[in-house]
């Protein structure tokens, strides 16, 4: 499933900013004949366009008007200046007209901007679709998993003996980063099918109040995650550095498709790892991403990002040429919006898997989180190097409810 | 599940002072894409 769900945000990223590059970096093709229209575009023009075929356009993009060849102004339509309303307009479009506007924000000189229609198609389109299908194939997947599986239960005689497999200090960290990860999840959510699936339901008026509490939550919310995120990165990095016995965990799949199967693991299993490093990698990339869209315009990243990926050959391999270098400010907000939308799609899918098995999916696995203290039994049969380490360490389990020593 | 609840109110007063912060600083989006001469306000 997560080789899949990498592959699609291959895609998808592949598909945005192919689109991109069409725009910055158009392939010349053999320049067909325009004297029968005086130079503007043909009707080959508009039908290799309508069949998505990458065309120079240089002939329209750099027919923007001469004002050195405007008439002297005192003569015969001098006041008109060397450039009609057609080329005008083309300078708007393809932002090369010099601008100057009494709105000094970042970007209020580009007055028109045609990629944002890229943008919406793939937001409308192919991003919603398949962001769609990741999220509803992970709740079928886990329906089915529990449908052939069940609740795992622990195999073994359970003790009445708790171990803390949690501090305060842990337990809090986890939950800052899951309290506002489900928070950002939801309002996301509202925000980006809103406009689709709330608004047929609640009425225009009703979903605006509810876009507008979702808004705020979400980009104030955002601090709390990130907070979260350093937390849980500086306390568990060390505990999920891969070692070997993550591949006999991997080789058994953790023994969650059959019972009495317990591969060894320490304080985090192959399959926990897997959810660490995941939120960490997406973590920090939906953090950086989000933070470019909280400030609008202050932290432009795909240009350069392009640049140093331009530098290697990964873009060759994914089939996307050379990438934009240089783009508008508000292409870069829209990659950004895109990027955290593609990476929150792939994030949720991921941690509906972790929700279930953190709780209504495994026997015992929510006391690690609720109370911090676990059943031995369940500790030894899924954390048994763990249980030895703390073992030779001193700190045995104790009954229910009596003092402990504590595990870290 | 009391360290639970509380990282719960730990979201909702981060949540609020960065909302006093991130307004005082002037980062909203209207903040960014007005000025003194467009009556948008």
């Amino acid at each position: 499933m997560l080789k899949h769900a990498v592959l699609a945000l291959f895609l998808c990223l592949g598909s945005l900013t192919a689109a991109a590059a069409q725009e910055a970096t158009p392939e010349t093709t053999a320049a067909p004949d325009r004297s029968g229209t005086g130079g503007a575009q043909t009707l080959e023009d508009i039908l290799a366009r309508q069949r998505g075929e990458k065309i120079d356009d240089s002939f329209r993009r750099n027919a923007t008007g001469d004002p050195d060849a405007a008439a002297a102004i005192a003569a015969q339509l001098g006041t008109l200046g060397g450039a009609s309303d057609s080329e005008v307009y083309r300078a708007l479009r393809y932002g090369s007209a010099d601008v100057t506007v009494s709105n000094d924000g970042p970007a209020s000189n580009v007055l028109i901007q045609d990629s944002g229609m890229r943008w919406l198609e793939f937001r409308q389109g192919p991003l919603a679709t398949y962001g769609g299908y990741a999220l509803l194939g992970m709740i079928v997947l886990l329906l089915l998993f529990y449908l052939l599986r069940g609740k795992i239960r622990i195999d073994g005689e359970k003790t009445g003996r708790k171990i803390l497999r949690f501090s305060s200090i842990e337990r809090f960290g986890h939950w800052l980063f899951a309290g506002s990860f489900l928070l950002l999840a939801f309002t996301g959510l509202i925000v980006f099918f809103g406009r689709k699936g709330l608004i047929p339901l609640l009425g225009k008026d009703a979903y605006a109040q509810l876009a507008l509490i979702s808004k705020w939550i979400h980009n104030n919310v955002a601090w709390a995650f990130m907070l979260g995120l350093v937390m849980i990165t500086v306390m568990w990095l060390v505990h999920n550095i891969p070692n070997r016995h993550d591949l006999k965990w991997f080789a058994v799949a953790g023994g969650l498709f059959s019972k009495n199967v317990h591969p060894p693991a320490r304080k985090f299993n192959g399959g926990q790892k897997i959810i660490f490093w995941s939120c960490v990698v997406l973590g920090v990339s939906i953090s950086i991403s989000g933070l470019s869209l909280l400030f609008p315009f202050e932290l432009p990243m795909f240009a350069k990002t392009f640049v140093v990926l331009n530098d290697t050959p990964i873009p060759g391999w994914l089939g996307l040429g050379t990438l934009p270098e240089q783009m508008p400010p508000h292409q870069e907000m829209q990659l950004s919006q895109a990027w955290h939308a593609i990476v929150a799609f792939l994030f949720m899918a991921i941690i509906i898997a972790h929700i279930y098995l953190g709780s209504v999916g495994m026997e015992g696995a929510f006391d690690a989180m609720g109370s911090g203290e676990v059943e031995e039994q369940w500790a030894r049969e899924h954390h048994g190097l763990w249980v030895k380490e703390l073992e030779e360490k001193g700190k045995t389990a104790t009954a229910s409810g009596g003092q402990h020593s504590p595990a870290e | 599940m009391k360290t639970m609840f509380l990282a719960f109110a730990a979201v909702i007063v981060i949540a609020i002072a960065a909302d006093q912060i991130l307004q005082r600083a002037g980062f909203s989006a209207a903040e960014r894409t007005i000025s003194d001469s467009v009556r948008l306000k």
